[in-house]
């Protein structure tokens, strides 16, 4: 059996070694504390992420297999189909399009009053459906704001506020619910919840409602924390059995969240 | 002649606190570089490669509370649920594997090592989400879990492989350099 050396200096520079690494940790988590610290370190982060996203998005495109670009064409094809269907309904949905719209211009001039922030960190885990972002109450950050991208594109809500940090829980998330809306011949009202990978399933339609592949789906403001309005995704599957009480949807996301490092936080409606 | 042992701790401190900053630049990269990747990269445990390489090729104690502590701080910064008791687990399942099983300080013992130590994280991380499912009746896919698991341990295995033999001679570098050779290691490596 193999010999050990003596414990007693054996144990001397453990208790060192360990001493040194958690005395270091316990510094720099106490630094963190201090916003200036927390701040400038953020700033590190979120350069990191910038650089890993980048990096990311570089090796998404090259290792982008052929074979996708093939099932990308027939998914387009397939949306090309369901547009063509909903085209004979086009007269009433002129109006979801103003609807919509209107909605698009008040999410922009909610813009005013929402948080710019970036990504500092994503999660580790499996459905990487978490992000850290850079702002937290010392900013006004507020627990159940609306996280978005782009032009009002729903990225999440804000789960957990700390003094200069917050998570962001995706709209893919598995814990994730959002009441929302789907844009058709009328207004379908469900309840959008996150699944496996980026795909959402939007439960509790009618049966009697109408809708169909490439329906947009938006928040529906009922829980009064998100905002009306703002874009979730794409019905690409509408799951209706005669027996349930309720149809079922699936939703496609409109972005990948890797790709998005800067998001806007819009407080509750009414604040 | 006096000197000697109190440079030896001083040393001995140095390093390691420079060991603390290296875990904080790698959890940095972990959680933003790496996890900013496309599948499958962005599964790279590259946190655990590192503790299982310091482990073995450094201290035991060092990288068995590298394992603990990047468990420990991911899941209190709220990037992973089950992440700090996966680290506990693997950690100790690391230190028997390094004293017991793979004690040649072999890139083949290492790479067994790393192996089982990634094994262990995956099945500790999976057990715990388990219990966590029932006890707060959240909804997990285990089926994704299970195969982004043997991705984790995939990966864990490609990141030995490809930079296990630079992190262990750049370490063995540093501490000839540095320090007198062999006294890093600390008491639990079988002589």
């Amino acid at each position: 059996m193999a010999k050990f050396r003596s414990s007693s200096e054996g144990a001397r520079k453990a208790a060192l070694t360990t001493g040194a690494f958690l005395g270091v940790i316990l510094v720099f988590w106490l630094l963190m504390r201090v916003s200036g610290f927390a701040r400038f370190y953020e700033r590190i982060e979120a350069g990191v992420v910038r650089v890993g996203t980048g990096v990311g998005n570089s090796v998404s495109r090259v290792t982008k297999p052929e074979q996708s670009l093939a099932t990308q064409f027939l998914a387009c094809q397939e949306s090309t189909r369901a547009l063509a269907i909903n085209s004979s309904s086009y007269e009433s949905l002129q109006r979801e399009v103003q609807e919509l719209r209107a909605l698009v211009d008040y999410a922009n001039r909610t813009e005013a009053a929402g948080i710019v922030t970036h990504v500092v960190a994503r999660a580790v885990d499996d459905d990487a459906t978490r992000v850290l972002i850079d702002r937290g109450t010392l900013d006004g950050l507020q627990q159940g704001s609306a996280a978005v991208i782009d032009d009002g594109v729903l990225f999440g809500m804000v789960e957990e506020v700390r003094g200069t940090t917050a998570i962001v829980r995706l709209v893919a998330n598995a814990q994730s619910n959002i009441p929302a809306a789907v844009l058709g011949k009328q207004r379908t009202i469900g309840l959008v919840e996150g699944r496996e990978g980026a795909l959402l399933v939007m439960e509790f339609i009618p049966q009697d409602a109408e809708l169909g592949n490439g329906n947009l789906v938006v928040t529906s403001g009922l829980d009064g924390l998100v905002r009306e309005g703002l874009v979730i995704g794409l019905v690409t599957e509408v799951v209706s059995v005669e027996s349930a009480p309720f149809q079922q949807a699936f939703i496609e996301l409109l972005y990948e969240p890797r790709e998005w490092t800067t998001l806007l936080v819009l407080p509750p409606p009414g604040l | 002649m006096d000197n000697a042992p109190r440079v030896a701790t001083t040393g001995l401190m140095i390093t390691n606190a420079l060991y603390a900053v290296l875990f904080v630049f790698t959890l940095a990269l972990q959680t933003g570089a790496v996890a900013s990747l496309p599948e499958p990269y962005r599964l790279f445990p590259l946190a655990l490669v590192m503790g299982v390489i310091i482990l073995h090729e450094r201290s035991l104690v060092l990288g068995a509370l590298w394992l603990v502590m990047s468990g420990f701080i991911l899941e209190a910064r709220g990037l992973g649920d089950g992440l700090a008791f996966a680290g506990i687990v693997a950690a100790g399942a690391a230190v028997t594997l390094a004293l017991s099983v793979f004690a040649k300080r072999s890139f083949w013992a290492l790479l067994g090592v790393g192996i089982g130590t990634a094994l262990t994280f995956v099945i500790a991380r999976i057990l715990w989400l388990f219990v966590w499912v029932i006890f707060t009746r959240t909804h997990v896919q285990f089926g994704s879990l299970i195969e982004q698991g043997v991705v984790v341990v995939l990966m864990a295995i490609l990141g030995i492989f490809i930079f296990g033999a630079y992190i262990r001679r750049f370490l063995r570098w540093s501490r000839d350099k540095f320090v007198s050779k062999g006294q890093l290691y600390d008491i639990s490596f079988p002589q």
